[in-house]
């Protein structure tokens, strides 16, 4: 339960004040309507935006976005940017332990008609053809040396090896590819946690969800996207698997004595960081960018066996069935983005933990497909219920350095979850809302069940009034994988 | 003699709570509980008994990086520790020996993976003669 003081800005925007903590450096802001507050205080995630506030070089604010949740170091739903010429740090606690954790939007030109006489079969293909769970092995295999030019490429290696279209590069966030990728930072216990599993679901909320368009709020912007009422959709939700995890795990032994080097006092040890501009710094970012690049890949491959299913089941070469990549956003990341402050332009290395980048429109680095409509920003809500398409709008730029919402966020543990399930039976109850669930673990359903979700209309409701992202489709779940 | 192990909430999260009389005794309910977050682990007859030399003179961090290192050797090399013994433990460090046994997965039923081991709420304390170590996994 945080007690300490969330001051009201407007109806959407709660202030942590810098005078709350001694060491914070910027307030803390809070993305939240007064529903979605009450149940952020219960627990300890504002007291965590009130110690990034601490970090070295921080700008303007320590944010957290409608879907914030109590993490570790950083809470889920967390954004910090800080300047390196002031001193600024990189810390792998405001990236997470799945770099590059992210969703991409795959559409079809299959209705919903045609999609829910096949459906059974359509999740049974998925199922049995995407890895998901503990200890499932990728299908296709790399060797060391081609793993070091996967993580180095990124999506177009893949690609190249006809794992993908020549389109899917133009929408996925930085063309599937982050620059500065440095392998050789990257431990051999890394290389062997991760070397057998791209192209694999995973386990926890990862997941493939079968959706619909059922409501469009843009058309103008939907019609760009190729979305339209009724048409089927795959949501795709995973990350840069162990290799990701052992990567942040070295960094994080590596930089254990690294702030007492450079006169830096932190509040929670998982805050642990290293100036950007410094050799720590530097090799931590060179190794993280080498797992952003295997997430993509990651992605991608199994964004190629889901259009083999959908093949194979409605018969038709993918292409005919419009499979195209409507777009690839990483929501675990940290990246070098310049900004406007005060005035002037500066590079900042901007945290994503739990966030989505959101560009308004004319933004350069958009693909020219979505210059004029702004960056499509996936937020996947709950199993049960719904997700969000939206796209970033100029109040990104100006007050959440280019961010959103990542997803609903969790409102129940695990365990209260699962306590919360007994005595009942949550694929039925999924099916009788018409989704077909299919999930490896034991309880991953029940963990993962609706309830334990916050509402995302009520999450994405928030920055669509603050002028953060505006919405523009929302999808409705009728098959499910989770490992 | 008193030793267990809870697993606890922790929002998207596992917490690991293990406690004995000393703090050797934390490595039998710690090695329990980490693959209770696991699932039902089953060990294959079979392996070696090996030694896990883990350095470092932070009490708490040694056994956040002996639970690191369970995790590495289960997911990597399918190795399951039985019957773990603390043989040295000073400040130079913690010395586990047991029986890297196989996994046995047709007798174990996972229920999650393991992302890590982290050190958001990390804590070894001693009251009242009794160790209490905790620590929280990233599902």
């Amino acid at each position: 339960m945080f007690t300490g003081p969330l001051e009201p800005i407007d109806a959407n925007r709660w202030r942590i004040p810098k005078s709350y903590k001694q060491g914070m450096r910027v307030d803390g802001l809070i993305y939240a309507n007064a529903a979605l507050i009450e149940a952020i205080k219960s627990d300890r995630s504002p007291e965590q935006v009130a110690n990034v506030a601490t970090l070295p070089g921080i700008v303007k604010y320590s944010l957290a976005m409608p879907d914030i949740h109590w993490g570790y170091g950083f809470c889920i739903g967390g954004v910090a940017a800080t300047d390196p010429e002031n001193g600024g740090v990189i810390s792998p606690g405001g990236v997470g332990y799945d770099i590059n954790c992210g969703v991409r939007l795959i559409r079809t030109n299959v209705k919903l008609k045609h999609a829910e006489k096949r459906i059974e079969r359509l999740v049974d293909a998925l199922f049995d053809s995407v890895p998901c769970g503990v200890g499932r092995g990728g299908r296709i295999k790399f060797t060391p040396a081609e793993l070091q030019r996967l993580v180095s490429e990124g999506s177009p290696f893949v690609i190249r090896r006809g794992l993908g279209w020549e389109s899917d590069v133009y929408t996925t966030e930085g063309g599937g590819r982050i620059a500065g990728a440095m392998p050789e930072y990257v431990s051999p216990t890394a290389y062997q946690r991760g070397a057998g599993q791209c192209g694999t679901l995973g386990s926890g909320n990862h997941f493939m969800e079968v959706q619909v368009v059922d409501h469009v709020d843009d058309p103008k912007a939907a019609a760009v996207m190729g979305l339209e009422e009724g048409l089927v959709t795959v949501l795709i939700h995973s990350g840069s698997r162990g290799f990701g995890y052992q990567i942040c795990e070295d960094a994080l032994m590596e930089l254990r004595d690294v702030p007492r080097k450079y006169g830096i006092d932190l509040p929670d040890r998982q805050l642990v960081c290293a100036p950007v501009n410094s050799p720590e710094g530097q090799r931590y970012l060179g190794a993280m960018r080498a797992a952003a690049n295997y997430a993509w890949c990651n992605r991608q491959i199994m964004t190629h066996l889901a259009r083999e299913v959908f093949s194979d089941v409605f018969g038709r070469p993918a292409e005919d069935l419009g499979m195209g990549l409507v777009y690839d956003v990483a929501h675990n990341i940290a990246k070098m983005e310049p900004y406007d402050v005060d005035g002037r332009q500066v590079e900042l290395c901007v945290h994503r933990k739990g966030a989505t980048r959101a560009f308004p429109p004319g933004h350069p680095e958009l693909p020219d497909k979505y210059r004029s409509i702004g960056q499509p920003v996936l937020v996947p809500g709950d199993m049960g219920r719904a997700s969000y398409v939206l796209v970033g709008r100029p109040g990104a730029m100006e007050h959440t350095f280019g961010s959103c919402c990542h997803g609903a966020g969790r409102r129940m543990s695990r365990g209260a979850a699962i306590r919360a399930s007994k005595g009942r039976n949550i694929r039925r109850e999924l099916l009788n809302k018409g989704v077909v669930a299919r999930a490896r673990g034991r309880t991953g359903l029940e963990e993962e069940q609706p309830d334990a979700y916050k509402d995302v209309v009520e999450v994405v409701g928030v920055l669509h009034d603050a002028g953060i992202a505006a919405k523009v489709a929302r999808l409705r779940p009728i098959g499910v994988i989770k490992g | 003699m008193s030793a267990g192990f809870e697993l606890f909430d922790h929002t998207a999260d596992l917490g690991l709570r293990a406690w004995a009389d000393t703090p050797g005794g934390l490595v039998e309910p710690l090695t329990r509980g980490f693959y209770a977050a696991v699932g039902d682990v089953a060990a294959a007859p079979g392996g070696s008994v090996e030694t896990l030399s883990i350095g470092g003179a932070d009490p708490a961090l040694r056994w956040r990086d002996y639970l690191a290192r369970l995790l590495l050797l289960f997911e990597c090399d399918g190795v399951v520790l039985v019957d773990p013994r603390v043989t040295r433990l000073d400040e130079a460090g913690l010395e586990v020996v047991a029986r890297h046994a196989p996994l046995d997965a047709a007798a174990s039923d996972l229920a999650r993976e393991v992302k890590a081991v982290t050190y958001h709420a990390l804590s070894l304390v001693e009251a009242d003669g009794r160790w209490t170590f905790t620590v929280i996994l990233d599902i």
